[in-house]
């Protein structure tokens, strides 16, 4: 068999799964809808043309907002912003808990044990705290200032269970043979473990965007989150702090409220369905 | 596992257990001493800038009073004094006093608030432990493949829904259109809390949304647990014997609860001592008394001595859970038991 058939397979198993197609599907739909949507409905979300609070009408398909803005152009470039932040978000999470956790399970002993013990410390302060409170050091609050909030603050638990991943992938017969064999540690983990464990980072990279899609929205409903640009939570705060919602203005809320839902959630399905085709036993989702 | 050598391994397991628990409330004390006063400005600023906007002019009546503050709070002394100054009032159960409220303490700021929000968020997590159970185990049942797939995708798509947004449209529907329950708030804006039939009602019909939305969006996590977990034994050949023996359906439900209610149990003793976090965001969202919202307010306003005050209670009600329910599974597993005596 050549490779690309097998490849092939892969996809087409990976497409059988319900959980990774509904989550694919999903996630295509939002990167079109925030990347290509405002190219496409070009108005400023900025400008304050209307009078506040307009129900929905024929050229202003969402109404307008507590401001006076167009929310359909609002929800659009919000819609970016918050992928942008996930992402970020994500990566920098990612990153930190793939470095912590592979050093921690390939050096072990002290270092092993401070770096468990930090992300212990840290999972015990519950994370919405502590990112409440590294948000009010920041200056300014842009897109990429709350994603490394929400970034440095998420990696405890993937960290411990990538830490576990690694581990069990260590002690199995063959690295033990090829240490003896005298390859250095270092080139194994890159070489032999990485590429082990990489499914498994990519469902955890997964699930961690549709955390950080909503740790965004619940920063911003509290009043930390973005401070000028758009993002879902944002959308959300300006209509809970003006009371939209009391006075059943659906538009402001409703839509931007379905859009973190619906976002969150293909996300984590992708993660879930990665996750039932590697690893049907370990468990992605289990982990804090 | 001898009874010749008594309790020995228990007391040595309690104490290197408490001695970890220790150090790490130590730690997270020296945390949350030193974030909120890393942020720029204080709180006296704060609460002077309050005073002037609330009309009081008289410069040399507001220096006194900062005096005094600054006098009383020793927030210009050097880190380490405050630091141990604060320690040694904690040792005595003593948490300071808040700066925001200024004559109340701490402890009666916390303990004022503290009653709202466990009301609300300990029968909603008993509740929806029963009710997500109750769900996952009669998931586990269900004999057809598909039926069992459509529910779990059910449930991980609610389970995706935050309690804020939740919070949003129960409001929108139950308070806004349809008009039968208040949109937020303890109780209505001119009543004081008394234990009269009035007050009582008023205050229910305030917490039903709220308590609902924490219900539903806690409910889906346990049944997904459950699932997992009763699916295994629902196979097992225990349960397939009762199936072919022809036992009622509700028995084998009661059985298989039973059977995989364990580590279901021990997870529900965490969610209680996390239960004082959980409700920051829905009390925020429905303008709840309880300490979720007081702790927003000591924030804004850098309030140090509430701010540590929160998180000391926090982390020991956490620590003092997760404490409890090692040393109860220690226990009553025999599996770990015999393990740590060796």
């Amino acid at each position: 068999m050549t490779r690309v058939p097998r490849f092939l397979k892969s996809v087409i198993s990976l497409l059988g799964n319900i959980y990774f197609t509904l989550g694919l599907i999903g996630m295509l739909f939002f990167a079109l809808i925030g990347f290509v949507g405002p190219l496409i409905y070009n108005v400023n979300p900025f400008a304050v043309n209307y009078p506040p609070n307009l129900s929905p009408r024929e050229n202003l398909p969402l109404g307008s907002d507590p401001l006076g803005r167009d929310v359909l152009a609002q929800l659009l470039h919000s819609i970016r912003g918050s992928l942008i932040v996930g992402l970020l978000a994500s990566i920098i999470s990612i990153v930190i808990s793939v470095v912590t956790g592979v050093i921690s399970a390939v050096f072990g002993g002290l270092v092993d044990d401070i770096i468990m013990r930090l992300s212990d410390i840290l999972l015990l302060i519950p994370s919405l705290l502590l990112m409440i409170i590294i948000a009010s050091y920041l200056p300014e609050r842009t897109l990429y200032h709350v994603a490394l909030v929400i970034g440095i603050v998420s990696w405890p638990g993937f960290a411990k269970t990538i830490r576990g991943v690694v581990l069990s992938v260590i002690n199995s017969d063959y690295i033990s043979m090829a240490i003896l064999s005298g390859v250095p540690r270092i080139k194994l983990v890159f070489v032999d473990v990485v590429p082990l464990v990489a499914p498994y980072i990519t469902a955890s990279f997964a699930l961690l965007f549709s955390r950080t899609v909503l740790t965004e929205a619940a920063l911003s409903i509290i009043g930390l989150g973005v401070g000028k640009e758009c993002t879902l939570g944002l959308m959300l705060y300006i209509a809970q702090t003006y009371f939209a919602i009391n006075y059943g203005f659906w538009w402001t809320f409703i839509p931007p409220s379905l859009a973190i839902v619906f976002m969150s959630m293909s996300f984590y399905f992708i993660a879930i369905g990665l996750e039932n085709l590697v690893f049907p036993i370990l468990g992605v989702s289990k982990s804090r | 596992m001898s009874t010749k050598r008594g309790y020995f391994w228990l007391v040595k397991y309690i104490v290197s257990r408490l001695v970890q628990i220790i150090i790490c409330f130590m730690l997270i004390q020296v945390i949350i001493f030193l974030l909120p006063r890393a942020i720029p400005g204080n709180p006296i600023e704060t609460l002077m800038a309050r005073l002037i906007e609330a009309g009081m002019t008289n410069p040399e009546a507001l220096k006194d009073v900062e005096k005094m503050l600054l006098e009383y709070f020793e927030f210009d002394k050097p880190l380490h004094v405050q630091f141990i100054t604060y320690m040694s009032n904690l040792l005595r159960g003593d948490l300071g006093k808040s700066v925001m409220f200024f004559p109340k303490s701490v402890n009666e700021v916390i303990l004022s608030y503290l009653p709202w929000t466990l009301a609300l968020m300990i029968p909603a997590i008993i509740v929806s432990w029963i009710i997500g159970n109750a769900l996952g185990v009669f998931i586990s049942m269900k004999s057809s493949k598909r039926s069992i797939n459509a529910m779990t995708v059910f449930l991980m798509g609610l389970s995706a829904i935050p309690p804020y947004i939740l919070g949003f449209f129960l409001i929108y529907i139950f308070a806004v259109y349809w008009k039968l329950l208040p949109v937020g708030g303890g109780w209505s804006p001119l009543t004081r809390p008394s234990l009269t039939l009035s007050f009582i009602i008023d205050y229910i019909r305030h917490y039903t949304l709220p308590f609902v939305t924490l219900v539903i969006s806690m409910m889906s996590g346990w049944a997904i647990g459950m699932r997992g977990i009763a699916i295994k034994e629902a196979v097992s050949y225990g349960i397939n014997y009762l199936r072919t023996v022809g036992v009622k359906d509700r028995l084998i439900f009661r059985y298989l609860f039973r059977a995989s209610m364990a580590p279901q149990l021990y997870s529900l003793a965490i969610a209680i001592g996390w239960s004082i976090t959980g409700s920051v965001i829905t009390e925020i969202v429905f303008n709840y008394p309880g300490l979720g919202s007081v702790f927003l307010t000591a924030l804004r306003n850098q309030d140090y001595m509430l701010i540590q005050g929160f998180y000391t209670i926090i982390s020991l009600t956490i620590l003092l859970a997760i404490f409890i329910t090692d040393l109860a599974i220690t226990i009553l597993d025999p599996r770990i038991r015999h393990g740590f005596v060796g």
